[in-house]
C-alpha cells in the first residue's frame, strides 16, 4: 500500500505544478497570443480530454469483460478526425469566425439566435453530464482508496468498498477551485482559456506516460508469449464472430458523434481553436494519441485475468497489477494518470457548462426579470463572472450529490455510454445547421426535445433500475401495462440491447422531426440570414452582410451596454476605432460589431436580447437577403464557368501543339523535297555537262558519235524540262491555286482522249491498249484536262513499267450509286503491299523502270484526284499486274 | 500551376475518401471477414486486424494532412479561397 499522506502530498504537489503551468500559460498567452500555446501539439493534447478516467480505468475493465468492444469508443473519433475535411473543418471554421462560446451558442446562433434552443441544449447537457461527472468522482475516490488500502490493493479491489465521501468532497472542492481560478478569470473575447489548456495538455501527457509505463511493465514482466497472455481471454476475444453486429456499429457512431458534441469536446475542439493548422494536425495526431493509449489495454486486461484472484474489479487492473507486483512507484504513476484524466475532464466540462448556464439560462432569466445590475461599469461583468463561478460549483456538486445518492447501486458503471447517448442529441441540428438552408429553429427544438425525451425514457430513467422516477414495474411491463411502451422495447422492437435501442429511436425521431417541422414553415429572415453566414462560411464577404440588417440605436446607449459587458477598456477601443465618439446615431456597422463582441462573451442569443433594448427599429431587408443567397449561387456559377474556360484553354493548347507538330512535319517534308529535287536535277545536268565537255574538247570526233552525244544531250534536257514542269505542277497543286477550269464533262470521253495520247508510246513499246467496260452517262464537275492528265499518267506508267512478254493495258469504268470508278489494269509486275502507298509519294518510282521518269506522275495524279474530292489507290488485280483505281463522286445521270 | 492545382484536388479527394475507406474497413460486414477464431503469432487475428487498420488510417491521415499543408502554404495559396469554398459538400 501507499501511505495516504504520501498520496495526498503527491497529488498536492502535482496540482501545484498544474497551477504553475496554468498561471504561466495565461501570462504567456497575454504577451504572445500566437506562441506555442496555440501550437497544434497543445491543441491536440487538449482534445485528448476525450480520454477521461472512464477510458483510463474502464477500457481495461471492458476489454477483460467484453473483448474488443472498448475499441469502438476510439474508432469513431478516429474516423471523424481522419475525415476532418468533410465536417470538422467547416464546424471549426464557423465556430472560429463567429466567436462561438459553446455548442448551445453555436446551434442557437445558427437558428436565428433562439434563446429557447440554447436553454434546451444547456438543460440537456446538465442532465446528461451530471452522472458522468459523478462517475469521475467515483473513479478518483475509488482509485485513492485502493492505492492507500491498508490490507493491500488487491483485497481492496476484490470487495465492495464503501466510498469515502470525505475524499470525494475535497476532490470536488479542489476541482471547483481550479476551474474557477483559471476558467472564469475574465469573460474574454472568444472564451479561450490558455492557462487551462496548458494545464490540460500537461495532464494529457501525464496520463499517456502513466498508461504506457504500466503497459510496458506488464508486457515485459507478466505477459510472456502471446499464447500465455491470451490463455484466460474472454470468449468474445477468442471467438469474435458475434461481436460485430448492431452494437459495434452503434458504438462507433455514438463515439464519433460524441467527440464532436460533448460540451467539453466542443469547448476544446471548436471554441479554443485558433487556426486551421491546428485541426489539420489534430486530424492524425489525435488518432495517434488514441492508438497509443490503447496499445497496452489488452495486455493489461489479460495479465489481470491471469494473475489477479478471481473477483478482482477489472476496472482497477491498471492500479492493482503494479501494486501487487510490488511496483509502488508505477502504481503511484498510474494513480496520477487516472487523477489527471478525471480532473481534466471535470475541469473542462464544468467550464464549458458554466459558460452555457450563464449565457443561456442565467442571462436570459436575469434580463427578463430585470435582475442584471445596470448601474456602474463593472457590475454587469461581475454579475456574469459570479454566475459562472456559481455554475461551476453547481455542476461539480450536482455530480457529487449524484454520486452520494447512487452510492449503493451499480448504475454508475454503464453511465458513460448512457451519457454519450444523451449528449449527442444536438448532432442532427448541428449537421443540418451547417448544410441545410431550410432548417428552422422550430425543427431543431422539436427534434432535440423529442430526442431528449426518448433518451430519458428509454435509457436514462431505466438505468436507475426503479430507484428514481420510473418504477421497476414500468421498466418491465411499460406504463399502465402498455406493452408497446416498454422502455427497452418501444413498439415491440426488442432485437437490440437497450443502448442501441435508445440510440436508434432517439436519433431517428430527432432527425425525422427536425426535417418534418422545418419543412412545415418558412425559416424566419434572421434564421435565413444566419444560415447563409454559417453554411457559406468559406465564402468571405462583408458589405452585403452588413446591408441585410438595418437597425437604429443611439451611440451613447450602445456605449453603455458595451461598457457594462466588455469593460471600459475594450469599449473605448471599439468606439474610438470607428470614430463614433461624436455621432449620435450609430451606424449599422457599429451595431453589428458591438453585437459580435457581445456574442463572443455572453453568446449570440443573449447579445441580441441585450441589444434589442437599445435598438429602436430593426428591419431585415428581404431583397438583400435574397441577393446574399444569390451571391453564393453566382460564385458557384462563376467558378463552374471558370472551370469550363480553363478546360477550353487546355483543349486549344492541345490543338496548337498538334498544329505545331504538323508544321514541323511539313517543314521536314519540304527539306526532303528540296534535297530530292536537287538530286533529280543533278543527274541530267551532270550528263549534259559531261557530254558537252566531250564535244567541246574532241573537235575531231566522228560525226555519228557527235550526233549520238547531241541526241543524249537533247534527251536529257527534255527530261529536265519534264521534271521542272512536274515540279511546277506539284507546287501549283500544293499551294492550292492552280489554273482550274470548272465545268461538267463526260469522264469516259476524257479517258478516251488520254488513251489516244498514249497510243504512240504504246506502239513503240509494243503494248496492247484495250478499252473495256464503260460507265456511260456519267457527268463529273471539274477540270477536264487535269482529269485527262491523271489517266495519261496512269496509262503511260502502266506502259512504261510493263515487263510482260505480251504486255497489255486495259481501262475500265463504271458508275454505281453515283460513284464513278475507273480502273487502269496491266499485266506487268506486281507491286508489293508495302510499296503501294509509297509510290504515291514524290520522286518515288516503281521497282524496275524500263524508262526512268521524274517520279512525280503519281504524286500529281493523287493531288488532282483529291482536289476532285475523290480517291486514287493501287489495288490487286487477282492475277499478275496491278490495278490503279480512281473513284469520284459523279454529278448526276445524263438524261 | 496546373500541377499544383491537380495536387490540391488530389489531396481533397484523398481527404474525402479516407474516412469512407476507414468506415468500410472497420464496420461490418467487412470486418466480419477477420472475425474468426484465428491467430497471427499467437495474437487473435481480429486484434491484429483492427490495430493494423487503425495504424494505416493514422498514417494515411498524416500523409493527407501533409499534402494539405503543402497545398495551403505553397504558391498560389491566395487564389485557392474561391475553389475551396465552392467545393464544400
Amino acid at each position: 500500500m501507499l501511505h495516504a499522506n504520501l498520496v495526498v502530498l503527491v497529488c498536492l504537489a502535482y496540482v501545484a505544478i498544474l497551477f504553475g503551468v496554468a498561471f504561466a500559460g495565461d501570462r504567456r498567452a497575454r504577451k504572445d497570443p500566437t506562441g506555442w500555446l496555440s501550437s497544434p501539439l497543445v491543441y491536440t493534447l487538449s482534445i485528448s480530454i476525450y480520454c477521461s478516467s472512464w477510458t483510463f480505468f474502464g477500457s481495461v475493465g471492458s476489454a477483460a469483460k467484453n473483448g474488443l468492444e472498448f475499441l469502438t469508443i476510439y474508432l469513431g473519433p478516429t474516423i471523424v478526425f481522419a475525415g476532418w475535411w468533410l465536417f470538422l473543418r467547416k464546424l471549426v471554421t464557423v465556430g472560429r469566425v463567429h466567436h462561438t462560446t459553446s455548442i448551445a451558442d453555436f446551434i442557437s446562433a445558427r437558428f436565428g439566435k433562439s434563446p429557447a434552443l440554447g436553454a434546451l441544449i444547456t438543460i440537456l447537457a446538465v442532465v446528461a453530464i451530471t452522472p458522468y461527472i459523478a462517475l469521475q468522482l467515483k473513479a478518483l475516490t475509488a482509485s485513492f482508496q485502493v492505492v492507500t488500502y491498508p490490507a493491500g490493493a488487491v483485497v481492496a479491489a476484490s470487495q465492495r468498498l464503501e466510498p469515502d465521501f470525505l475524499v470525494a468532497f475535497w476532490l470536488a472542492a479542489g476541482l471547483c477551485l481550479f476551474s474557477i481560478i483559471f476558467g472564469v478569470r475574465n469573460i474574454d473575447v472568444n472564451e479561450r482559456h490558455h492557462g487551462v489548456i496548458a494545464a490540460i495538455a500537461v495532464e494529457a501527457l501525464v496520463k499517456l506516460v502513466a498508461f504506457l509505463a504500466v503497459g510496458l511493465w506488464v508486457y515485459l514482466t507478466l505477459s510472456g508469449t502471446p499464447e500465455e497472455m491470451f490463455r484466460n481471454a474472454p470468449v468474445s476475444l477468442m471467438h469474435p464472430e458475434q461481436s460485430f453486429g448492431a452494437r459495434w456499429f452503434a458504438l462507433c457512431f455514438l463515439s464519433g458523434a460524441a467527440v464532436i458534441c460533448l460540451p467539453r469536446q466542443f469547448q476544446v475542439t471548436v471554441v479554443e481553436n485558433s487556426s486551421e493548422e491546428q485541426i489539420r494536425t489534430a486530424s492524425w495526431m489525435f488518432p495517434l494519441y488514441l492508438i497509443l493509449i490503447n496499445l497496452f489495454v489488452i495486455p493489461i486486461a489479460m495479465a489481470g485475468l491471469n494473475y489477479l484472484p478471481a473477483g478482482s474489479d477489472p476496472d482497477l487492473f491498471v492500479l492493482t497489477l503494479p501494486m501487487t507486483g510490488g511496483q509502488e512507484t508505477i502504481g503511484l504513476l498510474a494513480f496520477l494518470g487516472g487523477f489527471s484524466s478525471a480532473t481534466s475532464m471535470v475541469i473542462v466540462s464544468s467550464i464549458a457548462l458554466s459558460t452555457m448556464i450563464s449565457n443561456h439560462i442565467v442571462m436570459p432569466l436575469a434580463m427578463r426579470f430585470s435582475m442584471v445590475p445596470t448601474s456602474g461599469g463593472q457590475n454587469t461583468r461581475n454579475f456574469i463572472l459570479a454566475a459562472r463561478r456559481a455554475s461551476i460549483v453547481f455542476i461539480v456538486f450536482l455530480g457529487f450529490i449524484y454520486f452520494w445518492v447512487s452510492r449503493t447501486s451499480d448504475a454508475l458503471a454503464s453511465i458513460g455510454l448512457i451519457s454519450f447517448c444523451g449528449l449527442i442529441q444536438p448532432l442532427p441540428s448541428l449537421i443540418a445547421g451547417l448544410y441545410w438552408h431550410r432548417a428552422t429553429h422550430r425543427g431543431a427544438i422539436a427534434g432535440l426535445a423529442a430526442g431528449f425525451l426518448i433518451w430519458a425514457y428509454t435509457l436514462f430513467l431505466p438505468s436507475f433500475e426503479g430507484a428514481f422516477l420510473m418504477s421497476a414495474d414500468v421498466i418491465e411491463n411499460g406504463p399502465f401495462g402498455l406493452g408497446w411502451l416498454v422502455p427497452h422495447a418501444l413498439f415491440g422492437l426488442d432485437v437490440f440491447d437497450p443502448l442501441v435501442h435508445a440510440l436508434f429511436w432517439s436519433m431517428t425521431v430527432n432527425t425525422g422531426l427536425l426535417i418534418a417541422v422545418s419543412l412545415l414553415r418558412e425559416p424566419t429572415p434572421l434564421t435565413r440570414f444566419q444560415a447563409t453566414l454559417f453554411i457559406d462560411i468559406f465564402r468571405r464577404q462583408t458589405e452585403t452582410e452588413l446591408g441585410v440588417i438595418r437597425r437604429t440605436a443611439r451611440v451613447h446607449e450602445l456605449r453603455q451596454i458595451a461598457d457594462r459587458i466588455l469593460g471600459p477598456v475594450e469599449a473605448v477601443h471599439l468606439f474610438n476605432r470607428h470614430g463614433a465618439e461624436r455621432a449620435v446615431i450609430a451606424s449599422d456597422e457599429l451595431i453589428s460589431l458591438v453585437e459580435q463582441r457581445l456574442a463572443a462573451n455572453v453568446g449570440a442569443a443573449s447579445a441580441r436580447s441585450l441589444l434589442s433594448r437599445v435598438v429602436t427599429s430593426e428591419t431585415i431587408g428581404v431583397e438583400e437577403l435574397k441577393r446574399l443567397a444569390g451571391e453564393a449561387e453566382q460564385i458557384r456559377a462563376y467558378s463552374a464557368e471558370l472551370e469550363r474556360k480553363s478546360r477550353q484553354v487546355e483543349a486549344t493548347a492541345a490543338e496548337l501543339a498538334q498544329a505545331n507538330e504538323r508544321l514541323r512535319e511539313v517543314d521536314t517534308q519540304k527539306d526532303e523535297f528540296l534535297s530530292q529535287v536537287s538530286h533529280e536535277v543533278r543527274t541530267p545536268m551532270a550528263s549534259i555537262r559531261s557530254f558537252s565537255d566531250i564535244l567541246l574538247n574532241n573537235r575531231d570526233m566522228h560525226e555519228t558519235e557527235k550526233l549520238r552525244f547531241l541526241g543524249i544531250i537533247q534527251d536529257e534536257s527534255l527530261r529536265l524540262t519534264r521534271l521542272l514542269d512536274g515540279i511546277l505542277d506539284v507546287n501549283q497543286l500544293e499551294s492550292g491555286k492552280p489554273a482550274w477550269e470548272t465545268g461538267p464533262f463526260d469522264p469516259d470521253a476524257a479517258i478516251d482522249q488520254a488513251m489516244e495520247s498514249c497510243e504512240a508510246l504504246a506502239r513503240a513499246a509494243r503494248v496492247t491498249l484495250k478499252r473495256s467496260r464503260r460507265a456511260r452517262r456519267a457527268v463529273i464537275l471539274g477540270d477536264r484536262d487535269r482529269f485527262a492528265q491523271v489517266f495519261i499518267n496512269l496509262v503511260s506508267n502502266a506502259i512504261k513499267y510493263n515487263t510482260d512478254p505480251r504486255p497489255m493495258v486495259s481501262v475500265a469504268s463504271s458508275l454505281r450509286k453515283g460513284v464513278f470508278e475507273a480502273r487502269v489494269i496491266d499485266n506487268g509486275p506486281c507491286i508489293p503491299q508495302s510499296e503501294r502507298e509509297r509510290i504515291f509519294a514524290k520522286f518515288a518510282r516503281g521497282p524496275a523502270p524500263r524508262q526512268s521518269g521524274a517520279g512525280l506522275g503519281l504524286a500529281i495524279s493523287r493531288q488532282i484526284i483529291e482536289r476532285f474530292g475523290g480517291q486514287i489507290y493501287c489495288a490487286e488485280t487477282g492475277k499478275t499486274g496491278v490495278a490503279f483505281v480512281v473513284r469520284l463522286q459523279a454529278q448526276s445521270h445524263r438524261t | 500551376m496546373k500541377r499544383h492545382a491537380a495536387d490540391h484536388q488530389g489531396a481533397r479527394d484523398a481527404a474525402a475518401l479516407l474516412p469512407i475507406a476507414a468506415t468500410v474497413l472497420l464496420l461490418p460486414p467487412f470486418i466480419l471477414i477477420f472475425a474468426a477464431p484465428a491467430f497471427v503469432f499467437g495474437v487473435p487475428l481480429i486484434v491484429a486486424y483492427v490495430f493494423g487498420v487503425w495504424a494505416v488510417v493514422i498514417f494515411a491521415a498524416w500523409l493527407v494532412a501533409r499534402r494539405h499543408a503543402e497545398a495551403s502554404d505553397g504558391p498560389g495559396a491566395a487564389q485557392e479561397t474561391v475553389p475551396t469554398s465552392v467545393d464544400q459538400p
